[in-house]
């Protein structure tokens, strides 16, 4: 019996039943309940059109094809199987949805499925024995329209909360990834350098000390060279783990460059004594970590470390000065070469000055011509000349003559090594210039000059030293240019191209300090040099030292099997002369025949050789 | 299919003839006991707590304001029902005093009885949430169940525990049994409409305030003065009222029936809840009536096909409007399943699944069962 008041009750009770919530399964859940109760079906349920996520779209349901998905029944199960994965509802759903009705009674076995259109997103199905008499099932259109634009406005608001999620997400990310190094997810050297000045404040108002250390990979450039920076970047993340377990959530680590790494140790203790403890035991745990072989996917690598730190209880060093002096005491310990962690000291600063201060000398000393070549003659075992080999020496204006050693390796920490080099070619080329005028023994052949890598690196080297050649007027064969065995080591490519250019111009090359680099002998094989020096470290006493003689034996053998010539550095005593001409070397260079000169004094030497040989002046 | 069950049957209020029914029950080969006993038996707590516990069967039942047996209602006595199956029992307990996730707990407590289609129901029916509960059952255990049963509890009002289990008696509680063999059910009830229908316009739960905008006591009042002519008071409101229940339409034109227990002169406090909105009919009976449509509904259920067991769940208020007449009813559903044994119990409420499938909790009704 449904009388028009029992109709409207029902519709009435349906339309309350939509709950004004946000939430559209609250939304679902309610106006199911009311379904169940003033509607009795056997069970009810609700299909939407839904995204990847399973959330409840409507816009995408304009677009043709597309199928609704179970989104919520009451009960939950039939004969103990869920409805969500009820395949012939989903498929009668479906079937419904995509047809023009707006609603319709579907009968399976037993059940009455009276399926309702909720606007164009989804469908009401209302499962009973008994038939729902029209009036009825007509009363719910306004029901299911009020449905609809509650489901639309629940969508929306879920929309808006999940871009605004979403943008926070983002928002997060971002200022995660402007804070955070991409590839080890350390902070990055900014965010470091920020809470590096927030330590600095709490440590001078809470008047207790905290620490920095900085860490420098030893030996990482090789894994890049060798294998790649894939692996590389590998190893990296694995030292940053490594640092991160150590460190955990006490402190900070960061990756502050390339192979370099900081930690931030805040509010260690007030005691100096106590805290210089604390920091030599992270140290060694740093120490530990590092060094323990990383095994990765390409095979297993070994790295070292050295650490330099600074302390700070107060504003008196800023950001800057704290990591520069971490910089400097790291510089100084990979220089000492001992312990692997070292406190900064103000005298590094000292010298760090001094060095800089070098350099500018070094410049104005090129400015100023203040360097010049001195030569060291070059014999056979007949104590003929043979040639020279040009050095370089600094007149120091105030510390006389600096020593090589000091002032050619802070060259070569800039281009100021090239200017250097420049000047030497340019000075050997007018003094060789000046020897061809002069009478000259048979046995004299070249002029050497010493090449820095810098300057092999140079992409226009080989046409610069021809350039010289040139504007001196020289025989390009009365230069000889000298490359370390070091310089092998590195990119070869673009240098055997130069010193094969150079080579067919009639420049010939030399190996020099043969024996203490790592270079490759199928390296050596494609280098165009045509002599091999070997370096004074295996002279030394080359008659007394077994091992000195086996290696020098084997370097002569070498340059035999290789056709190339061999000249032995350093020879200091008869004994070593001897020994070596019984190994089969005949060219020497060294205090036993003659210290360096400078030019005039060589001109006068090879004066003194002629006169004792007349018959073989050229 | 089950085998025939062991009945037991005391008319002695003492424990240890309780006890007597159990054993020889147990000893006759049974494997789950199913207890019906009379309020009035007045057991002591500890006693009957004590032979629970001991119990090496399954036990589950509840105390009734009366027993039925046969064509026969009894207010003492205790019908010991051995079923020859192992039912699953779960007891959810402390229903009111806790605050806790209900469709959570019922999932978590289920899991014995998760791949059942067939319950008997025993609630407290002085636990006030029995409609939501039984609605959330049937959320989780899913439609394509079939459910008999009834609440527990005296006619004193006095809320006491009437369920029992392995653990004791439980108060505040509801039983769900669940039988491994198809329970086939008939419900009726056989009360018609007098007058209405009244839009109910304010409600809570059981509590319904106003129909039509109106006072329910007034309206209620006035109606049964109009149609009936008889005078309704706050002082005989019980004595009156029970023979005129009102009834909740339901969209296939059923009448629920809703059974008013008290009023404070301005509401009416029902066997059940009446939603806002709902149609209520205010009812009437005739015990010649009555009885014969529970004879209808007890030769639908024969021809449905005899089980071995028959259970009954008759409202206790029917036997106070009809009197005497209640064994007529009784003997009405006997003389129709001459194979089997009737046993059950005058309830406060009864529960079973409609037509449609869903479970719900009746007033003044039959719930025929047979598996």
């Amino acid at each position: 019996m449904n009388t028009a008041m029992h109709i409207m009750s029902v519709q009435h009770q349906l339309l309350l039943g939509i709950s004004n919530s946000p939430d559209m399964r609250e939304i679902a859940q309610q106006f199911l309940q009311v379904c169940r109760s003033r509607l009795e079906p056997t069970s009810c349920h609700i299909f939407l059109f839904q995204d990847a996520g399973h959330n409840p779209v409507y816009e995408q349901a304009l677009a043709p094809g597309g199928n609704l998905v179970h989104y919520m029944s009451l009960p939950h199960k039939k004969n103990g199987q869920p409805w969500s994965i009820n395949q012939k509802l989903a498929t009668m759903v479906n079937k419904f949805f995509h047809a023009s009705a707006v609603n319709s009674m579907i009968k399976i076995e037993e059940d009455l499925y009276h399926c309702f259109k909720i606007g164009h997103f989804g469908v009401l199905i209302i499962d009973r024995k008994k038939e729902l008499e029209q009036p009825i099932q007509e009363s719910l259109t306004p029901v299911l329209q009020k449905l609809a634009t509650s489901c639309i406005a629940s969508i929306d608001h879920q929309k808006l909360i999940q871009e605004i999620k979403t943008r926070k997400e983002v928002e997060e990310k971002i200022r995660y990834q402007a804070s955070h190094d991409y590839l080890t997810g350390l902070c990055n050297r900014e965010e470091m350098q920020r809470r590096l000045g927030d330590a600095i404040t709490s440590c001078e108002k809470n008047n207790n000390i905290g620490g920095l250390l900085l860490i420098d990979l030893m030996n990482f450039k090789n894994i890049n060279d060798l294998m790649g920076h894939h692996v590389g970047d590998k190893v990296l993340r694995q030292i940053a783990i490594r640092l991160k377990e150590i460190v955990q959530c006490d402190y900070t680590v960061a990756r502050f460059g390339g192979d370099e790494f900081i930690i931030l140790l805040a509010q260690l203790a007030c005691d100096h004594n106590k805290v210089t403890a604390m920091i030599n035991i992270m140290m060694n745990r740093v120490i530990a970590a590092i060094e323990e072989p990383v095994e990765v996917q390409e095979g297993t690598f070994s790295v070292s470390c050295f650490i330099g730190y600074e302390t700070f209880c107060d504003n008196s060093k800023t950001v800057n000065d704290i990591i520069k002096n971490a910089d400097i005491a790291m510089y100084e310990a990979i220089k000492r070469g001992g312990n692997k962690g070292i406190p900064y000291e103000s005298k590094m600063s000292d010298a760090l000055n001094k060095r800089l201060n070098y350099t500018a000398q070094i410049e104005n000393a090129l400015k100023n011509n203040q360097f010049e070549l001195y030569y060291q003659p070059q014999f056979d075992y007949l104590q003929h000349m043979i040639g020279a080999e040009a050095l370089l020496r600094w007149n120091h204006p105030v510390y006389g003559y600096e020593s090589p050693a000091v002032y050619i390796p802070i060259a070569e920490e800039s281009e100021l090594i090239v200017e250097i080099g420049a000047f030497v070619l340019s000075q050997a080329c007018k003094e060789i210039k000046l020897l061809e005028k002069m009478p000259l023994p048979d046995s004299f052949q070249q002029i050497s000059i010493n090449i820095s890598a810098k300057q092999l690196a140079k992409n226009d080297f080989a046409d610069t030293v021809i350039r010289t050649i040139e504007q001196s007027n020289i025989t390009a064969s009365r230069l000889k240019l000298e490359i370390t065995e070091s310089i092998m080591m590195g990119d070869l490519g673009q240098s055997i191209t130069h010193l094969e250019k150079l080579y067919r111009y009639g420049v010939e090359c030399a190996i020099d300090d043969f024996g203490t680099g790592y270079s490759s002998l199928a390296y050596l094989k494609r280098f165009p040099a045509s002599l091999l020096k070997i370096d004074r470290a295996f002279i030394c006493d080359i008659d007394k030292d077994p091992s000195n003689h086996a290696i020098a034996k084997m370097i002569i053998e070498l340059a035999r099997s290789l056709k190339m010539e061999v000249i032995a550095e350093g020879v200091e005593t008869q004994q070593e002369l001897d020994c070596l001409i019984k190994l089969g070397c005949y060219q020497y260079q060294g205090y036993y025949f003659s210290r360096p000169l400078t030019f005039n004094k060589l001109v006068e030497r090879i004066d003194t050789s002629l006169a004792k040989l007349p018959l073989l002046v050229k | 299919m089950p085998t025939s069950p062991v009945i037991k049957f005391t008319s002695s209020t003492a424990i240890s003839a309780l006890s007597d029914a159990i054993k020889s029950a147990t000893d006759a080969g049974c494997k789950t006991i199913l207890l019906l006993t009379c309020i009035d038996n007045d057991y002591d707590e500890e006693q009957i707590n004590r032979l629970l516990s001991e119990s090496a069967l399954p036990i589950c039942g509840g105390m009734f304001a009366q027993i039925i047996l046969q064509g026969n209602a009894y207010s003492q006595g205790a019908i010991v029902l051995g079923l020859m199956f192992t039912a699953e029992i779960a007891n959810y307990s402390l229903l009111s005093t806790t605050h806790y996730d209900l469709p959570r707990y019922i999932e978590e407590n289920s899991k014995n009885i998760a791949d059942h289609q067939n319950f008997i129901v025993i609630a407290d029916a002085f636990y006030s949430a029995n409609e939501n509960f039984t609605d959330q059952f049937y959320n989780y255990i899913g439609s394509g169940i079939t459910v008999i049963g009834g609440g527990s509890g005296s006619l004193d009002f006095i809320p006491r525990p009437s369920i029992y289990c392995n653990q004791g008696l439980m108060s505040d509680a509801i039983q769900i049994i669940g039988i491994p063999y198809p329970i086939k059910n008939a419900i009726g009830h056989g009360w018609e409409i007098l007058d209405g229908p009244y839009l109910v316009t304010a409600s809570e739960g059981h509590y319904v305030h106003s129909l039509n905008y109106i006072p329910t006591f007034e309206l209620y009042r006035d109606a049964i003065q109009k149609a009936a002519r008889q005078t309704l008071t706050q002082e005989d409101f019980f004595t009156v009222a029970k023979h005129f229940p009102l009834g909740i339409m339901s969209i296939d034109g059923e009448l629920l029936v809703r059974d008013p227990i008290q009023s404070d002169g301005s509401y009416l406090e029902c066997v059940g809840n009446v939603p806002v909105n709902s149609m209520v009919y205010l009812l009437k009976g005739d015990p010649d009536s009555m009885i014969l449509a529970t004879g209808e509904k007890a030769q639908d259920l024969f021809a449905a096909g005899q089980g071995k067991t028959l259970l009954l769940f008759n409202c206790i208020s029917r036997a106070l409007f009809m009197g005497d007449r209640i064994e007529h009813e009784l003997k009405a559903i006997q003389d129709r399943f001459s194979d089997s044994c009737l046993v059950g119990a005058m309830s406060l409420g009864e529960i079973a699944d409609t037509e449609n499938g869903a479970i719900r909790l009746l007033n003044k009704s039959t719930v025929i069962g047979s598996f």
